[in-house]
């Protein structure tokens, strides 16, 4: 017992996470400290809270803060539903197995600045091939706008966005899904579970770990996805579309206002902060829970 | 009544398969169009008379072929550290218990929100400093700031799904922790650690900014900075750019196909029993 | 133990923060990753000088001509062509020229060398101009070209190339339409009116399938270039003359937007999803004889003909409220980083680059060097509506911010195209988010 002990504090915690923390101090570090100093700097005055009492009087600023969780709402649960549909139908006993695991991967394998291209040409509002099939199908009467209308832009870029996105989280939940082992299906099928039950009693609270990290990192990567709003519909037409991160680019790259950009930025970050910590805080309490 | 149950799902999954595989299959039929027929009214599904004319340029009058073998390069790097780095700290999180460990997985994870926008200059003085820009190994290093809190959080997920007592009863046959991580976490784990690879091997692939900014010539250029470079001021060159992505999309295909069994099956091995 | 490790960490984090402080302390001496050794070593060995220079590839045939008959001139200097993607370029030298590592030469678009030598971020050329023999600038250079590279007196960028658009059309469509292809829209009325003779719906299904007008709503740069000129035409201007009040809800401005985002909203003979139209997505338009009229370049007129060699195009001056306008000036200018590692061989190549021999071949549109206009390269008879624009252009304003007033006239437009607002409630906004921007 004494042994055990001592084997374990030399195995500290701190030297499994040593090479990560490293790492990511080596290349964030300095930007953070870069991006605060300059968040207090205003037309040459430091240290001053200009930036940030301008970014609080700033409506484009508060609406995309507000845009930023509309997009979260469109984009995470899809995600979720969706990959979680495809990974529980792909696990069950179906033929072409592997030809289909194939299909549902392709959104994955095609770069984000390419998706982005052809997805604006398929909702073109005059030429595009969705308006044309949905025509010929006979479920829309004449042409849609689609990101064109500032009513539903947001939206139509989040089906993009979700197209991309729930391979990623059809393969976690398949791997999740592939440490269940087929013997508890059994016993449950013997015990007379139909096949929502097996789902709801078995699967899911066994995939829970994964699924508490896949959402994690949904959101996460909801809050950072820029790069679709802004090749798509440039947070257009006129800024409805705006996320914060775009807002942080424009004003940042675009238009060379680092020290405001800095300061959205830090916000931000504080924002996006507090809501993954009481998630893990919250999910963490769960989780002992269930696993005993 | 039987039969019935057992076409629904494979139903379901065509009806899906369609509506995911189209934007694809449209890329692909783009590509073979001249870039004078890309749009027409009404739309056609398949070019009228197809062409591999874009194709043939993109393969052999300029660089993608190599900008293609740097991306691998750079995304196989990257990954590889990444995984390395990523699975003692997934397992430190899912196994050690002290205070201000949720502080530490938010500190890692909100790595990734630092905007680009404000890493670029810091990033290229650094890099310059250490003689790393335009090189794999300095853009390699810079997406591991995307790839890293992703794999973390993702293998720590998969780690708690194994029960403890596998590696409690190999440290009792005298592994350490360590050993019993590389001898019993990663076999196990092998299909969550796959595709945890493949998604962290992707961002890399697909990361734009990075690359851009941290390379200066075609030594260390990636395929997506290839790509835009087909569109300049003046001129967007439509169909080389979806004839580069199929043809940087395709070989990754056909490597998963072939590969996936290899890992996907492997770890049903069946030694957990929940 | 714990300790030990903390501080071990610690200690990285430091090296980087060093890394990232410590350049700037020595600017001149680093050079970008592999090119170092070899410059310094080039100093002692007599081996060759390197001069980078990044440029967005756009002339990447005539940089092969250019670099070995420099080459053959100046032997001890290897002259490395960079190209960047155009999208990226400004934000690259923004990133270079803030770091103490970057190009000899970089290739700008006319906006940004203004912004960036009001930065701070650009290296003075005035004291080389004095010296210079080849370069004449008050009588080779046209003096509007010149205009915003000039900062307080001192000249930081050099044009190069001189674009203006005007207005370019399908003749095969305006055959069909009963149209005259060689007597184009001169003014608005006429141009409103054409259009709606080239908006047709030629199979009968109740959509139109041909535009008459290619109507740019979408990217900052874009939309800017199209519509201040059609502004100016109607006697506005974006600001007030000292620079400090905007003037975008004047009348003139009112009925500018009205229109320009009228063309689709009232007349409907522009695209419906013209919002999500840049240049580029119009220029496609155009090839693919989805539109019949659209305002364009030179260089961009060259690719249409050779992607679209089917196509009959006709290049016209470009229709403002009563007549021909004046088009804002676009093109190219060369500068230098303030923190260049071989500022004196970056002027040897500028000198020999400017030269009347390189600019008659080099620049697809025309060359800011008068002399080098004397080519027969711009006979052809779109060329010829290309020179006559380029008499017919004016400076942007150089506002202390461009792209933030870029920006919104471009919300203005888009919201106007999709109806969020009228034209006198979106140009009253536009003037209040430029009056902020101003102070």
């Amino acid at each position: 017992m004494d042994k055990m002990k001592k084997k374990k504090r030399r195995e500290h915690p701190f030297f499994y996470l040593l090479p990560t923390l490293v790492i990511l101090c080596l290349l964030v570090a300095y930007p953070l400290l870069n991006n605060l100093v300059n968040s207090l700097s205003f037309q040459g005055i430091f240290p001053t809270m200009a930036n940030y009492q301008k970014l609080f009087s700033d409506r484009y600023f508060r609406q995309d803060l507000k845009n930023t969780f509309q997009w979260l709402l469109y984009t995470v649960p899809f995600e979720m539903l969706f990959g979680l549909l495809i990974a529980i139908l792909l696990n069950g006993e179906t033929g072409m197995k592997k030809f289909f695991r194939t299909i549902f991967i392709i959104p994955w394998v095609i770069p984000a600045v390419v998706v982005c291209i052809i997805w604006k040409w398929i909702y073109n509002a005059d030429y595009g091939i969705l308006n044309y099939i949905l025509q010929a199908l006979g479920l829309i009467q004449k042409n849609q706008l689609w990101v064109s209308d500032p009513k539903q832009v947001l939206q139509c870029i989040a089906v993009v966005y979700v197209w991309k996105i729930s391979p990623f989280v059809m393969i976690m939940y398949l791997s999740g899904l592939q440490s269940i082992s087929s013997d508890i299906y059994e016993s449950a099928r013997l015990d007379g579970a139909n096949w929502l039950q097996q789902v709801g009693y078995i699967t899911l609270p066994l995939l829970f770990p994964v699924m508490r990290s896949v959402i994690l990192v949904s959101v996460i990567w909801s809050l950072n996805s820029f790069v679709y709003i802004y090749s798509i519909s440039g947070g257009g037409p006129a800024r409805v579309s705006e996320i914060v991160q775009i807002f942080i680019y424009k004003t940042g790259i675009e238009q060379y206002n680092f020290q405001y950009s800095a300061a959205a930025a830090n916000i931000f970050l504080l924002i996006v902060m507090a809501i993954a910590f009481a998630y893990i805080s919250m999910t963490e309490k769960q989780d002992r829970e269930m696993m005993g | 009544m039987n039969q019935m149950k057992k076409y629904v799902p494979s139903m379901v999954l065509s009806l899906l398969g369609i509506v995911m595989i189209f934007p694809f299959f449209w890329m692909i039929s783009c590509a073979f169009r001249r870039p004078n027929e890309l749009l027409s009214s009404p739309p056609r599904m398949l070019p009228s008379n197809p062409t591999i004319d874009s194709f043939i340029h993109v393969l052999f009058d300029t660089e993608i072929p190599r900008y293609f073998f740097n991306s691998l390069a750079i995304a196989t790097i990257a990954t590889l550290l990444c995984i390395f780095v990523a699975i003692p700290a997934a397992y430190s999180f899912a196994r050690h218990q002290y205070r201000g460990k949720n502080l530490v997985m938010i500190s890692i994870l909100l790595c990734n929100m630092v905007p680009q926008a404000s890493t670029l200059v810091p990033l290229y003085r650094a890099l310059d400093q250490l003689g790393l820009i335009d090189s794999y190994v300095g853009i390699a290093f810079t997406h591991l700031l995307c790839m890293l809190p992703f794999s973390i959080i993702m293998l720590n997920g998969f780690i708690k799904t194994i029960p403890k007592t596998l590696e409690e009863a190999a440290m009792i046959d005298g592994c350490t922790r360590l050993q019993s991580i590389f001898k019993i976490i990663v076999p196990v784990c092998s299909s969550g650690i796959f595709a945890t690879a493949m998604y962290a091997f992707m961002i890399s692939w697909e990361e734009f900014m990075y690359a851009m900014t941290f390379s200066t010539s075609s030594r260390a250029r990636t395929i997506s900075i290839g790509l835009k470079l087909f569109s300049t001021e003046f001129k967007v060159d439509w169909s080389s750019i979806l004839a580069a992505s199929t043809l940087m999309t395709l070989p990754i295909l056909i490597l998963f196909f072939l590969i996936q069994d290899t890992f996907i099956k492997g770890a049903t091995g069946g030694a957990l029993k929940g | 133990m714990r300790k030990k490790q903390i501080i071990r960490v610690l200690l990285c984090t430091s090296m980087l923060i060093m890394a990232g402080c410590g350049n700037s302390s020595k600017p001149v001496e680093t050079s970008s990753g592999g090119e170092q050794a070899e410059e310094e070593t080039s100093a002692s060995s007599g081996e060759k000088r390197v001069v980078t220079i990044w440029y967005d590839g756009t002339e990447e045939e005539s940089v092969k001509r250019l670099e070995p008959e420099f080459e053959a001139l100046h032997p001890d200097i290897d002259l490395q062509f960079e190209i960047v993607p155009y999208s990226d370029l400004s934000t690259k030298e923004m990133v270079a020229c803030q770091s103490s590592v970057g190009p000899d030469v970089m290739w700008q678009s006319y906006a940004w060398t203004n912004s960036f030598a009001k930065m701070g971020l650009l290296a003075s050329y005035s004291s080389y101009l004095e010296q210079s023999d080849a370069i004449d600038l008050e009588n080779d250079f046209d003096p509007v070209a010149l205009e915003l590279g000039t900062v307080d007196g001192e000249i930081y960028g050099l044009p190069w190339s001189m674009e203006a658009m005007c207005l370019v059309y399908n003749k095969d469509m305006f055959r069909e339409a009963g149209l005259d292809p060689e007597d184009p829209p001169t003014n608005w009325e006429e141009l409103i009116e054409c259009a709606k003779a080239l908006t047709v719906d030629k199979d009968g299904d109740k959509t139109v399938d041909q535009y008459g007008y290619g109507l740019v709503g979408n990217l900052t740069g874009n939309t800017w270039f199209r519509f201040v000129p059609e502004l100016w035409s109607a006697g506005g201007e974006v600001a007030s003359e000292d620079l400090t009040a905007g003037s975008l809800n004047s009348p003139e401005a009112i009925e500018t937007m009205t229109h320009y985002a009228g063309l689709l909203t009232e007349h409907h003979v522009a695209p419906e999803g013209s919002v999500n139209n840049g240049a580029a997505e119009v220029r496609t338009l155009f090839n693919n004889k989805n539109v019949a009229m659209y305002v364009d370049g030179q260089a961009a007129v060259k690719n249409i003909q050779k992607d679209a060699p089917d196509i009959d195009v006709g290049v016209a001056l470009w229709p403002g409220k009563n007549g021909p306008l004046d088009a804002g000036l676009g093109g190219y200018y060369i500068a230098t980083p303030k923190n260049a590692a071989n500022p004196d061989d970056a002027w040897i190549f500028i000198e020999y680059f400017l030269s009347k021999e390189v600019q008659e071949y080099f620049p697809i549109a025309f060359p800011a060097n008068l002399k080098a206009r004397e080519t027969d390269r711009f006979d052809d008879e779109i060329s010829q509506v290309f020179a006559e624009q380029i008499t017919h252009t004016r400076n942007f304003q150089p506002l202390a911010d461009t792209p933030g007033a870029q920006q919104i006239i471009l919300d203005a437009v888009q919201s106007c195209l999709t109806g969020m607002s009228t034209p006198e409630e979106a140009m009253i906004e536009a003037n209040e988010a430029l009056n902020q921007i101003l102070q």
